[in-house]
């Protein structure tokens, strides 16, 4: 269990790239790189195993290990398509990495078979990996990674090839096993379920940048500009005048309507601002209900379109909102393309970009 | 019962079948063209004998020594990318484009017991090539050697580069990567590139027939010095002076032994599958 620190890790691979990469992921800590495909997460991840030549630094714990071979580095390395030997059984896979530690056969045959345990692979230690099911593999992989006792555990989009199913069960399970090892986790996903239901905290990359760090709740409810609010769902981003800032309630006029942030704005400076709403925290109502919310707004319905089992409904304010109800609400509210609706939600649920 | 018909499939076939027929007809004349007691008698004699264990042994000796020298250039070429690849991929397969006469006669330029590498062996431990079984493998080396390359390089390119990484994070080395993870994983592609090294030196006549027309040689039999030719440099040379009657019968030998091999290598290899 070790602290993971990047100074300045910048490389370029083909078309990939990492830019200057800085920051610390705390000892023990389950941290998912989050970004969309072609950010660069998989690169930093191989970048910490040794994979490719970076400039700048990599420290785990209190070793710079930046120019050391994958092979001394103590890394536990989970890939997205398993990576599992085909030639070799289940054991074996696991018992491969023990041959390069020092320590006894016993005391290996006992490490195998508290990892076969604690996986839940018994009865498959002398299948082959082509006779397994994808969720079975992934957990042989994580063994193999977790065996070795290494100081990082690093997991490129293990959930990514599987079933809906399989994912939600194999979620839970990666985080039962890891949590036994107490072991820093760096866990790479594009899938914002994942990254809220794992992580302590996570990264946001894009571009080759990690352009915010923060602890779920942050993540998703504060992003530090457009992009990442557009990635992570935030998908109300209007742009208006602050009319005026007071007692930590700001006002901003949106084309005639305005809106309340609780947050406090410098009046003095440029009055353009955007900010950004979840469509979540958006509730529809049939008349001007007298609620908590400090924002009401009156509008119209353009469009409903079905999102999963849920119901997106696009409402023209004056400005356009995206609200996101079940599809119960929907009936209940008799909602079709014209209808006039109530759209309202708190202040504290506006995050000022 | 309904039928679809597919006529380019139909027609293409029919081409292919063309092509078959001209590989195959030859060869079957030259089997059924003589009765068992020929074929016997042919087998009988000592320098026919000779010459089709002499063309075995070597070209088994051939493909051993090409695994050994062509299994890592295969490697390096599946792995690595570098300035010049493209010229040393085109080194790889240049003796498909060279006569073998005329690689027969480069061999002997270089390896003639008075010529750069053949003079360093022959002064300093009285080692010639010329004449002689490594003669005759240096001939079919030079010949065959794409093969092994080729092949070999296409087994390690169908082994997943990230399990090699995977190994490498869990503690292997890189030669430790090849050894338990690239090599047998690429066992096909590396044994498929000796079968096809051995078939095409036991067919070699051109550069042989330069480099080591009477060879002689350790036969292993015996445990007693032996001189022979290899058999299509046999078949050639009794065409010459005998004519099509008797060379044919040994052909039809070697023939017999070549396809049963290659139908046994090929049988146990696809058996690893």
């Amino acid at each position: 269990m070790s602290q993971i620190t990047f100074n300045d890790v910048s490389c370029t691979l083909g078309k990939f790239e990492l830019i200057n990469i800085n920051a610390i992921i705390n000892s023990g800590e389950f941290f998912v790189l989050l970004g969309p495909t072609g950010a660069g997460k998989t690169i930093l991840l191989e970048a910490i195993a040794g994979f490719h030549i970076i400039t700048g630094n990599i420290l785990i714990g209190k070793k710079d290990v930046t120019d050391l071979v994958p092979e001394k580095r103590n890394i536990g390395f989970g890939f997205q398509d398993y990576t599992l030997f085909p030639h070799l059984t289940v054991e074996e896979n696991i018992r491969f990495g023990l041959k390069y530690r020092n320590i006894s056969s016993e005391q290996a045959d006992q490490r195998v078979k508290e990892l076969i345990t604690i996986s839940k692979l018994e009865g498959f230690e002398q299948r082959k990996p082509d006779t397994l099911s994808g969720g079975e593999r992934q957990r042989v992989t994580l063994a193999r990674a977790l065996v070795i006792q290494p100081e990082v555990l690093l997991l490129d989009e293990p959930l990514s090839a599987l079933d809906e199913q399989t994912k939600e069960v194999l979620r839970d399970e990666i985080h039962r096993i890891i949590s036994t090892f107490n072991v820093t986790t760096i866990y790479v996903t594009h899938d914002q379920t994942e990254a809220a239901m794992l992580g302590d905290r996570i990264g946001i990359m894009m571009k080759g940048r990690m352009v915010q760090v923060g602890t779920p709740a942050e993540i998703f409810y504060q992003p530090v500009n457009e992009e990442v609010a557009a990635f992570v769902g935030m998908e109300n981003i209007l742009e208006g005048m602050v009319t005026s800032s007071e007692e930590g309630i700001t006002a901003i006029n949106i084309n005639g309507s305005t809106l309340h942030v609780i947050d406090t704005y410098d009046t003095q400076k440029t009055k353009t601002v955007r900010v950004c709403l979840r469509p979540e925290d958006i509730i529809l109502s049939q008349t001007a209900v007298q609620t908590s919310a400090r924002n009401l707004i009156k509008g119209t319905v353009t469009r409903l379109s079905p999102y999963g089992t849920l119901i997106r409904v696009q409402v023209d304010c004056g400005y356009p909102l995206t609200v996101i109800i079940s599809r119960r609400s929907m009936e209940d509210l008799h909602l079709e393309v014209g209808s006039v609706v109530y759209a309202s939600f708190k202040a504290s649920a506006v995050h000022m970009l | 019962m309904r039928i679809r018909t597919e006529n380019t499939f139909i027609i293409f076939s029919i081409i292919g079948f063309i092509l078959l027929v001209f590989i195959i007809l030859p060869l079957a004349k030259i089997i059924f063209s003589h009765d068992l007691t020929t074929l016997a008698d042919t087998l009988a004699m000592p320098d026919v004998r000779d010459a089709i264990w002499l063309s075995i042994y070597a070209s088994l000796l051939t493909a051993v020594v090409a695994c050994i020298f062509g299994t890592p250039l295969a490697y390096v070429l599946a792995r690595k990318n570098f300035r010049g690849k493209s010229l040393v991929e085109a080194i790889v397969d240049l003796p498909l484009a060279v006569p073998h006469t005329v690689a027969g006669i480069g061999l002997l330029m270089i390896f003639g017991r008075q010529q750069m590498i053949g003079g360093l062996f022959y002064d300093n431990f009285d080692f010639r090539f010329f004449g002689t079984l490594s003669g005759v493998i240096l001939a079919m080396l030079f010949v065959s050697s794409p093969f092994m390359v080729n092949s070999a390089r296409e087994g390690f390119e169908s082994v997943n580069q990230r399990m090699e990484y995977a190994a490498r994070t869990l503690g292997a080395s890189q030669f430790e990567v090849f050894r338990r993870i690239s090599l047998p994983l690429a066992r096909r592609g590396i044994v498929t590139g000796m079968i096809l090294t051995w078939a095409r030196s036991i067919s070699e006549f051109g550069a042989v027939y330069i480099l080591a027309y009477f060879v002689s040689f350790w036969d292993i039999r015996t445990m007693e010095p032996n001189i022979a030719m290899t058999a299509p440099v046999l078949i050639a040379d009794q065409f010459l002076q005998y004519g099509l009657e008797r060379s044919s019968a040994i052909a039809a030998l070697l023939l017999l032994v070549c396809l049963s091999l290659f139908a046994i290598l090929r049988y146990l290899s696809g058996r690893q599958r």
